[in-house]
């Protein structure tokens, strides 16, 4: 318990460190349009914060940058399983795989912006990052399977479920673990330059958009704070989750 | 007779391990397969298991019978218990306390429920041997299964394997002739 006041006091005081200066380079800088400080970005949060405005944004681009990437992460997990299991499956999905991974994202969501239109563009532009990543993952997991545990299965002709709860799975989860935490830092961050791009009413994308319009930097600080925020919740409870499967064993 | 086998060879990188060799295994003996370092023993018992294949002669084993093994390593699942190791080959064919009672007889019963991560080597090992004779086998297959245990815990774990045996065929290894007089097998030398 001491420990953990300790390390929550050391990350708070490291906070606080670059918070004072993030304030010194604003007054250094003074140039409200260019950089704010700490205080303005306060200010407009607290402004913004109360209002039922600011959480239909935030459960507007929730809904569609976690639809994108659970659908991503489901599929990822089932399609990364069967190409494993199935050789063909791999290697026809080889090329799309290599192809979802260099696109450039600007490049796809103008793509996507024609095929779908904006409202839902985040949901399609996350799911084209986080499939590729959580399907290699599931591949390289499945594939750092114990080849002796595997073995030992065959002797004692151990059954297909079974095999994968106690061999597979073990070997799958931190695969899938650290997939996660990158495919959903990116899913954010593609979702909600897709936002900007597309600009899709009451998404926090073109509340972005809007500040830099207006050149209201207050107002785009503080909805970049907004992101991180929710980007490192969810990343705690999607890590939460996953952890969950192995404590539960 | 159970197991027979015609003229087996094996050679693994171009280097003859054994050739010729004829032995038989019958049912409901215990046989203790012996040997210097290097002749084969874990290599023979591979072959037995389906694992490796032979480079010359053949095995005879009837039509769908049922192997279980302890291998020179544990080949535990770490994360899980010993008890959830030993589900993993019985399925529903055991039941959680019928499990935890064969356990018990040879592992401490507040380490029936840790993760086998968390055990020492010696209880690994006993895990491993209450495994293969738990699972629903014809045959068990034991490449040296005393390593690491103590006189004290060996005369525990072979009237385990003894009590847990029904008329089995069983075929260990070991280099030690005090093993093998404890169990009471039949001696086969692999040259």
């Amino acid at each position: 318990m001491e420990k953990r006041w300790k390390k929550l006091i050391k990350r708070g005081i490291v906070i606080l460190f670059w918070i004072i200066v993030w304030y010194i380079a604003a007054r250094i800088i003074n140039k409200k349009i260019i950089f704010v400080g700490p205080a303005d970005v306060a200010r407009s949060l607290a402004s913004q914060v109360f209002t039922k405005t600011f959480w239909i944004t935030i459960g507007y681009s929730m809904s569609r940058i976690g639809l994108g990437f659970m659908t991503a992460f489901i599929l990822g997990v089932i399609i990364g399983m069967l190409a494993y299991r199935y050789k063909i499956i791999k290697d026809l999905l080889e090329p799309v795989i290599v192809l979802m991974k260099s696109i450039p994202v600007a490049s796809f969501v103008i793509l996507a912006l024609i095929w779908i239109g904006s409202a839902n563009l985040a949901v399609l532009v996350g799911f084209s990052i986080v499939f590729p990543l959580i399907y290699v993952n599931t591949i390289a997991g499945l594939d750092n399977a114990d080849r002796k545990l595997l073995e030992m299965a065959q002797v004692f002709k151990v059954g297909g479920w079974r095999q994968f709860k106690y061999i597979y799975e073990p070997a799958l989860l931190p695969f899938l673990m650290s997939g996660c935490k990158t495919a959903l830092g990116m899913c954010w961050k593609s979702g909600i330059a897709a936002e900007v791009i597309g600009v899709p009413a009451r998404s926090i994308g073109e509340r972005l958009y809007m500040a830099k319009i207006y050149l209201n930097t207050a107002d785009l600080f503080a909805w970049t704070i907004v992101i991180i925020v929710l980007s490192a919740l969810t990343e705690k409870l999607l890590i939460y989750l996953l952890s969950q499967i192995s404590i539960g064993r | 007779m159970a197991v027979k086998i015609n003229h087996l060879k094996k050679i693994y990188n171009g280097k003859t391990i054994f050739e010729d060799v004829n032995l038989e295994f019958h049912d409901h003996r215990i046989y203790c397969l012996m040997g210097t370092s290097g002749s084969g023993k874990t290599t023979l018992l591979h072959i037995l298991l389906g694992l490796v294949r032979e480079d010359g002669g053949s095995v005879e084993r009837p039509a769908g019978m049922r192997w279980s093994a302890v291998f020179q390593e544990d080949r535990l699942s770490e994360g899980f218990s010993a008890i959830e190791n030993i589900r993993m080959v019985t399925g529903k064919g055991m039941s959680k306390s019928e499990i935890e009672g064969k356990l018990a007889a040879i592992l401490p019963l507040e380490s029936l429920d840790k993760p086998v991560k968390d055990l020492s080597g010696g209880m690994k090992r006993r895990v491993a041997i209450c495994r293969a004779m738990l699972a629903k086998s014809d045959v068990i297959i034991m490449d040296e299964p005393f390593t690491g245990l103590d006189m004290a815990t060996k005369q525990k774990v072979v009237a385990f394997i003894l009590e847990n045996l029904k008329g089995r065929l069983l075929i260990l290894s070991t280099h030690h002739m005090s093993e093998v007089k404890l169990i009471q097998g039949d001696i086969v030398y692999l040259k």
